[in-house]
């Protein structure tokens, strides 16, 4: 092939974009994988290292909060806010999730407190027993590092 | 008496250029057979025709030949004439060219054959662009074909017939290289038996001007794309995940305390007992697991070391209701730690 000894070519002044490609999306997995889990923001709720997440808006939430006055018996909150309505008894627990089993979201969050005695959330994890297609979830948040 | 100046050197054999190369430093080159008669010349910078060494050494002036150059002169080519004159004679226009069917070439002067002209005076008068007006007669016999290298398949006259062996400097002539071009290409020029640039003598280069170049996929367009879908799924992206154990339903209990767990149903005390190791919480915080004393930090490897003194593969978690539930779901995790089944005994005694 006859070619010129001295090559002065033009240079290709194009920025090679590989790389940059691999970085996003390496940075797309990372963010993907690595996204925390939220559990803990409204309700203290206990620190466990196991757990799954459960989408929020395929589930019913129930908030046990301790009374104000130290009594035994938790607030219930129908809701996954602090402005949800307050259940009063067992069987507006019960309406509420028969609703939500009804209306697709068949798994039950209870975000208690970790101050919540222990029976309270037996309770209201038995008006779960009672509805049918419901299952039991006791909400975690990530054990401070 | 001319000055002497500068040439640029074309290199038949190697196909390259010297550059601004001062006469005697030619005639070096000659002498030590780095260069060969037969490469090309013209002066530097310019865009003369290329003109052959062995024409061009022997007018430069005050510089005599080198004994070795003399020699080279002379002694370059076995094959070739012995003096510049009948080297001359070898391109002249007059000549005829011919190959027979094994495609070796024939040259015979003018006087010997009687197709071709008569030559118009002695070999002394032949001008040194014969070579030229040799070039553009081969050229010009072919140009119904538009290649050079039609020459090599014109017919064979019979009175043509090869008197001796090609010569070596005549196939040259022919080379694929500079032969085979295309006459009415549109690249550089062809001019003397090689490719001269008409317009730009500075970038000399017998290689094709327009070299295609593969065009590289333009990246910019799918980075932009993939930004826009990362922020399109991070502000979208409305699916909020709450960090939760799946625990079973404890189930309306009789006296005495029941159970539930996964597959197990409700079921006596001591059916329950005889599958699951029973980790117990009383009221003040105490911790026992198969009724001996343990603390929270250890209650993993407890359950471990029961696991393998019991071969049980659950917990049932027997707690009193007033404790809190953070201790609750801390013998929960314990038993997730290690995979155990968990079930939840609830003590409905008022």
């Amino acid at each position: 092939m006859l070619r010129r000894e001295s090559t002065d070519e033009e240079m290709d002044q194009h920025i090679d974009m590989t790389p940059m490609v691999d970085v996003v999306f390496q940075l797309m997995t990372f963010m993907l994988l690595s996204s925390q889990m939220s559990g803990g923001e409204i309700v203290d709720v206990p620190a466990a290292v196991h757990g799954i997440g459960v989408e929020k808006e395929s589930s019913a939430v129930v908030i046990l909060l301790p009374q104000a006055d130290g009594s035994a018996n938790a607030k219930v909150l129908l809701g996954d806010t602090l402005s949800a309505p307050q259940a009063s008894d067992d069987t507006a627990i019960k309406r509420y999730l028969s609703d939500n089993v009804a209306a697709g979201r068949p798994r039950v969050i209870i975000q208690a407190d970790g101050q919540v005695e222990h029976g309270e959330v037996l309770r209201v994890a038995a008006v779960v027993g009672d509805v049918e297609g419901a299952s039991l979830h006791i909400a975690v948040q990530e054990p401070i590092k | 008496m001319s000055v002497a100046m500068n040439w640029d050197i074309f290199e038949s054999e190697s196909l390259s250029v010297r550059r601004a190369q001062s006469e005697p430093s030619v005639k070096a080159a000659l002498a030590n057979g780095s260069l060969t008669l037969d490469d090309l010349a013209r002066p530097a910078g310019t865009a003369n025709p290329w003109r052959r060494l062995g024409d061009l050494v022997p007018e430069w002036p005050d510089t005599p030949v080198d004994a070795p150059a003399a020699k080279a002169l002379k002694m370059h080519d076995g094959q070739r004439p012995a003096t510049v004159e009948e080297d001359l004679e070898l391109v002249d226009p007059g000549i005829e060219i011919d190959m027979d069917s094994s495609s070796n070439l024939e040259i015979h002067p003018p006087a010997r054959t009687s197709s071709a002209p008569p030559p118009t005076g002695p070999a002394k008068a032949v001008s040194a662009t014969s070579e030229m007006q040799a070039m553009q007669w081969l050229t010009s016999n072919s140009e119904e074909s538009g290649q050079a290298a039609v020459i090599a398949e014109a017919p064979v006259s019979p009175e043509l017939r090869p008197a001796k062996a090609p010569s070596p400097r005549a196939e040259r002539w022919l080379e694929p290289s500079v032969m085979l071009e295309p006459l009415d290409h549109d690249g550089p020029e062809l001019m003397g038996g090689v490719v001269a640039e008409a317009d730009d003598d500075d970038e000399f280069t017998l290689s094709r001007s327009s070299v295609e170049k593969v065009e590289e996929l333009d990246l910019a367009a799918m980075v932009d794309v993939a930004f826009q879908l990362v922020l399109f799924f991070m502000v979208t992206a409305s699916v909020t995940l709450i960090k939760s154990m799946e625990l079973p339903k404890p189930l309306e209990s009789t006296k005495p305390a029941a159970a539930s767990a996964p597959g197990v149903g409700t079921r006596n005390k001591e059916e329950v007992e005889s599958d699951f190791i029973v980790v117990a919480i009383a009221a003040d915080g105490e911790i026992r697991v198969e009724d001996e004393p343990t603390i929270s930090d250890q209650l993993v490897e407890r359950l471990r070391e029961a696991r393998t003194q019991t071969g049980k593969t659950g917990m049932i978690l027997r707690a009193d209701n007033k404790i809190k539930h953070r201790a609750a779901v801390a013998a929960y995790d314990a038993a997730n730690a290690i995979g155990l089944k968990i079930a939840i005994e609830r003590d409905v005694t008022p």
